[in-house]
């Protein structure tokens, strides 16, 4: 028996119900949770397959900045230091969780084109805002397992302090969305991976580095600054900063503003992209 | 002989009525070789952008990251300014990372892929092959080197001081992690290996190897580490080579550099002989 209610949202899977052996329609309601889930777990546990040397990596790598910004500091004294650890340190965290949020929405999506397994998402009952959200939540979180866990190490070995966890988790978020729409939005552009590598050398590691993460806003040269209030990640790190040592160069109200108002933007693009099928149909 | 090092067969009676014959190839298959080499060489200019100018705006990146942060709390090392005590260390970071991407990555990719076969399938021999991609992984290096120089020259003054020991340190940073590159892509069944000899052995090695700060800022206790990482000894030449001043003996250095290469090469001469992870 076919039941009498209709959506006109989505076409409805046919299944075999379990009582009498009828056919049925199944509905999925105005948001199909179970595929939105299967979706992003799918993401998520592609990065957990890799292994450990995905979550090895990034933290190795910033404790490293961190190790050589201390040794190349050197004669400061033990409280230069630690105002530099300080400094420094939320930068690193908000660099590397936005790097990880860049590369794995990206790469999910050139990984599916590539093997044709975009296919198969594009053909299950999920309408484009839930494919465009499938993505965007499993690179958030991702990233944020890698932020976590370099944040954890930065706490125990280096002594940060830690003052607003509920604003850093807000920063965070934010933080992880924007690069995870850009990393979308390459991922939808690129073709082969060599447009991943270009888009990764030549847009968000200008972006992430000259942000400010690693150096304060008063070394820039006077003309120079106005230049860094035009790059989003400089204000993820200001409201890192704010959140962990309290102390930013840019009011935390406005950096959280511009962030949404920009994620707002770019998450209407990319669903918009993925609606047409942009690069994704042929 | 002919021109291509080829040993035509002993006997020459006409091939029509003697058949066809096997082709010899010497003691020392220069085409193949040469093959081999420019193979290696044409897949990286091949994507110039990936792995020649994404080198460059790197590398000036991390110059730029680091005279803005420690410019002016670190005014002079090794008797010049920071800027031009780090802009060597940059360039021989970028040197080996890209020497080591390119062996590693041939290799892994052809396993991935299944046509490692048309490697080991020529008539070239372990050495011939360990030559053919080391010498691919060295070019890249020394030619990413090069051009990030040249880019690094309109920011910071570099100084020449002695060209020989610039080339020599140069070739042989190269050599190492072009080997090093052909090791750990022998080992690697997939790329997430090569991803974790990455992230473990070469970022930390190359990070403290003294790129950023002279070795005498660590603890007295810690020198004897520093003193054991190879990759100190190729920066801290390197760096001699541009500004005259070294941390360690300069002979020390070469000494371990020579040796450190001599055995990676027989180790990775002796896996491809063996086809250790390269033949079923």
């Amino acid at each position: 028996m076919v039941t009498a209610e209709t959506s006109q949202r989505r076409p409805a899977a046919v299944l075999a119900s379990q009582a009498g052996g009828e056919w049925r329609l199944r509905h999925y309601g105005p948001l199909n949770w179970r595929g939105l889930w299967a979706h992003g777990k799918r993401g998520v546990l592609a990065f957990i397959k890799e292994g450990m040397a995905f979550l090895g990596g990034p933290m190795i790598t910033a404790m490293m900045f961190l190790a050589v910004f201390v040794l190349a500091t050197g004669d400061g004294g033990a409280d230069g230091i630690q105002d530099l650890i300080d400094f420094v340190g939320p930068g690193i965290i908000a660099f590397t969780m936005l790097h990880q949020a860049f590369q794995h929405a990206a790469a999910m999506l050139i990984e599916d084109k590539h093997e044709g397994v975009i296919a198969d998402i594009l053909m299950a009952p999920l309408s484009p805002g839930e494919i465009f959200a499938g993505y965007v939540t499993a690179a958030m979180t991702t990233a944020l397992m890698v932020g976590i866990s370099v944040l954890l190490v930065m706490l125990l070995v280096a002594g940060l302090p830690f003052e607003r966890p509920l604003a850093l988790i807000a920063f965070a978020l934010l933080g992880a969305l924007l690069f995870a729409l850009i990393g979308t939005l390459v991922g939808l552009w690129a073709e082969k991976w060599e447009h991943y590598s270009a888009a990764e050398s030549f847009l968000i590691l200008p972006l992430g580095v000259l942000s400010g993460a690693f150096f304060s806003l008063e070394a820039v040269a006077e003309g120079w600054r106005w230049a860094i209030a035009f790059n989003p990640a400089h204000y993820i790190v200001e409201g890192f900063r704010w959140s962990m040592i309290g102390e930013s160069q840019v009011a935390p109200w406005n950096a959280a503003a511009v962030l949404l108002v920009l994620n707002l933007c770019l998450a209407a693009l990319a669903w918009r992209l993925i609606a047409v099928g942009y690069r994704l149909k042929p | 002989m002919g021109a291509g090092g080829y040993v035509r067969p002993m006997e020459h009676r006409p091939i029509a009525a003697q058949g066809p014959q096997p082709r010899t190839m010497g003691r020392f298959n220069r085409r193949g070789l040469w093959t081999l080499y420019m193979k290696e060489v044409r897949r990286f200019l091949n994507v110039f952008t990936q792995t020649l100018i994404a080198p460059v705006v790197t590398t000036l990146l991390f110059l730029a990251i680091f005279t803005l942060a420690l410019g002016r709390s670190v005014q002079q090392l090794g008797g010049v300014a920071y800027a031009e005590f780090l802009a060597p260390g940059l360039i021989m970071m970028s040197m080996v990372q890209n020497a080591f991407a390119n062996t590693s990555s041939t290799i892994v990719i052809s396993k991935v892929q299944g046509n490692i076969v048309d490697l080991l399938m020529p008539p070239l021999s372990p050495s011939e092959l360990t030559l053919g991609l080391a010498g691919g992984g060295v070019t890249r290096g020394v030619l990413v080197g090069l051009v990030v120089a040249l880019a690094m020259w309109v920011f910071v003054p570099l100084r020449i001081h002695d060209p020989l020991l610039i080339l020599f340190h140069a070739v042989n940073a190269s050599l190492m992690l072009a080997l090093l590159g052909l090791i750990g892509g022998i080992w690697a069944e997939k790329f997430d290996h090569i991803a974790a000899v990455t992230n473990f052995v070469i970022t930390p090695l190359s990070f403290l190897s003294g790129t950023f700060y002279s070795i005498e800022r660590l603890p007295e206790s810690w020198h004897l580490v520093a003193y054991l990482n190879p990759f100190f000894y190729m920066i801290d030449g390197f760096r001699y080579g541009f500004i005259g001043h070294a941390d360690a003996p300069l002979l020390v250095g070469v000494l371990v550099l020579l040796s450190v290469n001599a055995a990676l090469w027989l180790l990775a001469h002796r896996m491809i002989a063996a086809g250790y992870r390269l033949k079923a």
